[in-house]
């Protein structure tokens, strides 16, 4: 017979069974009616329950039964329940939110069907500071590779910081224009990718054509944060760059883009109408700096009707053909030197990988121990329970119950706990995600930008745990209800024999996850107030910068229309000063340069060292101070002398310690032309692309000097910064910063203030801080409670001792050493494993830490004390009603 | 375990399905009509007919239809299936093959 049947008959039975038992009976009913004697006919009832047990639903029953039993006993003590239940939560909660971090950023980044089998095109390029992968190639190399003959669907997008990505100007018919991130593809690229739009349609050929009627396709971000997910969405016109453009689809939502270090795009816009759609402004360059002349690589007859320049190729391959394009590529000539590299193992930013796993581990050990805490938490908690219920469990096991049938009963109680914390964790991962979301991992992903797990993921992820945390939190009870004494208990009633040494494990345990949680959260706090408090080099009140859009002309502008908008915005009111210019700590440095020569002689240094193209008036507004010689002024005319302000760390490199740097000179050699730069000034080191660029050495070239070159390179990258001193917030000052910049035909987006900026910074401190501050609580309310339950436990085990020698005359400090005695091992034995765990671990945290080591005494020393005292405040109580026995009164119990 | 009834171990079910050969019968007629054919000499139990029988269901052998008995009380009727019929074959044909070698060696000796 088949067994498919045979469990298809016995489910027909459980749902039927009612009807099918009540047959049984009158059936067998009419048998002993029958029969000449009814009374040689059995116990019906008990011949029932073995027709009934013979389909096998046995367990089924018990289990229900255990199920209601359970359900009663937690009802009955409801303070004990939802404290459980809000523990677990919060501990299921934030392993969820965790793992489901993991699960975008390392596991499932690319959430398309068999992504394993997408690949695109690398090749390493070497530089001073080492090999680095190059994904991007220009459209005229794109085209070559189209005529591969190895059988690949190729897809094409522009890169994310290609200039027309960038140029993506949105008005989604409020009237107001913004600047979203975008990408152009070709009309295969999700077919190739296996994305099918959640609304509307794809791409088809005929919509990737120059003359084509513009269309476009949301991403899920964009359709949520732009159009706050309109479900009649699609049809609609909206305007790019004042062209009219008809969104046909919108994207899944766990589709975040093929590059997570960018922002996520929010549009996707067909290649071929780029040259319509892209308001790239300034005039045309060749997307590296140079003006665009009409020759030269990557400016053949596409790219002077496309402006988009470079490109990435995307190919899905089968599981033969990976090995076939490589070879296929390294005999067709440009690209040789390229590989065929997994599109998910290039989503990442480059050498950020490293980080990102170190700050994720951090969070998923913070987490795993939160989930362990609150596990031996509840374990106390259930051994306790089961401790009271002893007599009840040793009758039970006097009446015949199986050993495992009790266990079962206590386990059940454990695993419905269990899954009410999933539950409750289930409904709070929203409000968890939606805390997490605002923040940014190392390597500048920002966590909002991550692909969604996918809702059976997900679910898989919580049952796992409440399958983990059941199984954890009923060992410990299950154990006793095992116990083959308990037998023996209804004999010796009141005493009972000692469960003690599994509590005070699990105390102990507890009490060493407090330590290590304590100390990573204050690491993480003083951390964090040291980032913030950081000299920066310059001064960070009162300053205010802004994305400077360049105007749309295909003229060529030169560096005096940055300095005659910086000129206007300085008259306006509660302005002081006013540059246009790279904001430290944000844009960083405009070049780097590795070819220098200080004096004729050559600098031999293995890091590219900055340049940074400033104007009158930049150290002023950045409140950056000259330590020698003087500002950028105008004196220094475009055709004069160049000239060059150096800051510290530089002139230490070039020149001998003890050398004036002033009126030396430095020669900086770039696309085969050389310029030699006299030094008229040298300025304070300032932390100039992230907080802890203490010395590095920086280059101020004189920004109206380099004008024609500049004006390529500003087109290029489409936009600039402008900083203001301002003695007014950001937001007071926004909208006049504004109409002086339209008025000069620029446009102002993201005005904001430095202190927003090193805010994004210092994200994944700020994350751990969050997060760690949050589990170090929580870990010290659970010790506290573990530790309060455990010393309970002793004094109402030794009342009747306690009572007897207080009778005889002991002193209240002999009373208390005894019951510390019994009760401090766990606490001392703890505090000591959580801080050789936490010193030992300490050096995971250190890549994160601003000013501090993780291997840090103090530190160490305030999370000692502070659960030390904790466990000794939770001690207090119990101790002080021991103390409060009435001899008397305990004595005549019994 | 002794059994009273006076069956050979694990027959019960091949004479439950042998009796069913002549047509749907209840649970005490099926008890009956074993202790008949045997002319007394076997009786079946209520408590090992009703599992025996809730197994045949379980297994698909016997399918079960309400019917009324001869004292106007609603039972069950027990019918062959087909899977029911070969099972028997099965059976029987392993019965007899046994039962010929222990009276072989009863014989012999």
């Amino acid at each position: 017979m088949s067994r498919p049947g045979e469990w298809f008959r016995r489910l027909g039975y459980l749902l039927t069974r009612r009807r099918v038992d009540e047959a049984l009976r009158q059936e067998m009913e009419a048998h002993r009616e029958m029969l000449d004697e009814p009374a040689r006919f059995g116990n019906a009832r008990r011949l029932r329950e073995d027709a009934h047990d013979a389909w096998g639903w046995r367990w089924l029953d018990d289990l229900s039964r255990d199920v209601r039993f359970a359900l009663r006993t937690l009802r009955r003590s409801p303070g004990f329940t939802i404290a459980a239940v809000s523990t677990l939560a919060l501990a299921i909660g934030a392993n969820l939110a965790i793992f489901t971090l993991i699960d975008r950023v390392v596991l499932h980044p690319l959430a398309v069907p068999d992504p394993a089998h997408l690949v695109t095109f690398q090749r390493t390029i070497q530089l001073r500071a080492g090999p680095r992968p190059q994904l991007w190639m220009t459209w005229e190399d794109a085209k070559d590779l189209r005529t591969l003959r190895t059988p690949v669907s190729l897809a094409l997008s522009s890169t994310s910081n290609d200039r027309a990505s960038r140029a993506i100007a949105l008005d989604t018919g409020s009237g107001d224009t913004l600047s979203v991130p975008g990408r152009f593809i070709s009309a295969n690229f999700f077919r190739v990718l296996g994305l099918r739009p959640a609304l509307g349609r794809d791409f088809v050929d005929a919509d990737d054509q120059l003359t084509a009627s513009a269309v476009a396709i949301l991403s899920d971000r964009g359709w949520r944060t732009r159009f706050a997910a309109d479900a009649s969405i699609v049809g609609r016109t909206i305007r790019v760059n004042n062209v009219l453009v008809l969104i046909v689809g919108v994207l899944p939502t766990t589709f975040a883009g093929i590059d997570l270090g960018a922002p996520t795009p929010e549009i996707y816009l067909p290649l071929m109408t780029a040259s319509r759609l892209a308001d790239i402004g300034g005039a045309q360059t060749d997307g590296r700096g140079r003006p665009w002349t009409g020759s030269g690589p990557g400016s053949g007859l596409v790219s002077s009707i496309s402006p988009v320049v470079n490109v990435m190729g995307i190919a899905r391959v089968t599981a033969g053909t990976t090995a076939r394009l490589q070879a296929e590529l390294s005999t067709h000539g440009p690209f040789a030197n390229w590989t065929v590299v997994r599109v998910a193992d290039t989503m990442l930013p480059f050498g950020s990988w490293p980080e990102i796993r170190q700050f994720v581990g951090l969070l998923a050990t913070a987490v795993a121990l939160t989930l362990l805490i609150g596990c031996a938490n509840l374990a106390g908690l259930l051994l306790a329970r089961a401790e009271a219920r002893r007599t009840e469990l040793s009758v039970r096991a006097a009446l015949g119950a199986s050993r495992t049938r009790l266990a079962r009963q206590v386990a059940v109680e454990a695993a419905l706990l269990a899954a009410a914390g999933g539950a409750a964790a289930w409904m709070l991962d929203r409000g968890l995600g939606r805390m997490l979301a605002p923040f940014v991992l190392p390597g500048g992903i920002p966590i909002s930008a991550l692909p969604a797990t996918s809702l059976p993921r997900l679910f898989g992820i919580t049952l796992g745990l409440v399958v983990l945390v059941a199984a954890i939190i009923a060992i410990a009870p299950a154990t006793l209800a095992m116990s083959r004494r308990l037998s023996l208990d209804l004999k010796r009633r009141g005493g009972g024999s000692s469960r003690l040494g599994l509590a005070r494990g699990l105390v102990g345990v507890q009490v060493a996850i407090g330590v290590v949680l304590t100390f990573s959260a204050s690491l993480f706090i003083q951390s964090l107030s040291n980032a913030l408090a950081t000299d920066v080099g310059f001064q960070r009140d009162g300053l205010v910068s802004a994305t400077l859009a360049m105007p749309r002309t295909n003229q060529m502008f030169g560096s005096e229309a940055l300095d005659a908008l910086a000129a206007k915005i300085r008259e306006l009111p509660d302005v002081s000063a006013a540059s246009v210019g790279p904001l430290p700590l944000v844009q960083g440095s405009d070049f780097t340069y590795t070819d220098l020569r200080a004096d004729g002689a050559r600098v031999d240094s293995t890091a590219p060292i900055d340049v940074v193209y400033a104007a009158a008036d930049y150290f002023t507004t950045l409140g950056q101070p000259l330590v020698r010689g003087r500002d950028f002024d105008d004196r220094d005319r475009p055709n004069g002398r160049p000239v060059m302000i150096v800051n510290d760390a530089a002139a230490r490199l070039l020149w001998s310690t003890g050398t004036d740097p002033l009126e030396h000179h430095v020669t900086i050699s770039r696309v085969g032309r050389s310029t030699d730069y006299a030094v008229i000034g040298v300025t304070q080191d300032v932390r100039l692309k992230t907080l802890r660029d203490a010395n590095r050495p920086v280059l101020y070239l004189c920004r109206p000097q380099h004008a024609v070159y500049l004006s390529g390179f500003m087109a290029g990258a489409g936009q600039a910064s402008l900083i203001v001193r301002t003695s007014r917030d950001a937001s007071a000052i926004a909208s006049s910063l504004r109409a002086t910049a339209s008025a000069a035909g620029f446009s102002l987006t993201d005005v904001t203030t430095i202190s927003q900026a090193i805010d994004t910074l210092v994200m994944p401190q700020r994350l751990g801080r969050a997060l760690l501050t949050l589990l170090g609580v929580t870990a010290i309310v659970l010790t506290v409670v573990g530790m309060y339950g455990l010393v309970a436990a002793v004094v109402a085990r030794q009342k009747k001792e306690i009572g007897i020698r207080m009778a005889l005359g002991a002193k209240p400090r002999a009373i208390v050493r005894s019951v510390l005695t019994k009760t401090s091992a766990p606490l001392l034995t703890g505090i000591a494993a959580g801080a050789a765990f936490a010193w030992w671990g300490g050096h995971l945290a250190d890549r994160f830490m601003y000013g501090i080591r993780g291997a840090n005494p103090v530190t160490m020393t305030i999370a000692i004390v502070l659960v030390a005292s904790a466990g000794l405040a939770a001690a207090w109580l119990p101790t002080r009603r021991a103390l409060r026995v009435n001899p008397i009164e305990t004595l005549r119990v019994d | 375990m002794p059994r009273e009834d006076g069956l050979p171990p694990g027959t019960l079910v091949m004479l439950v399905l042998r009796v069913l050969t002549a047509g749907p019968l209840h649970g005490y007629a099926i008890a009956q009509r074993i202790a008949q054919l045997s002319s007394q000499e076997l009786s079946v139990e209520e408590g090992s007919l009703y599992p025996a029988l809730q197994k045949l269901l379980i297994k698909g052998w016997v399918k079960a239809a309400p019917a009324v008995s001869a004292t106007g009380r609603p039972v069950r009727e027990y019918r062959l299936t087909a899977a029911g019929r070969k099972q028997l074959e099965h059976e029987q044909d392993n019965y007899r093959r046994t039962s010929r070698a222990i009276d072989a060696i009863l014989e012999s000796a």
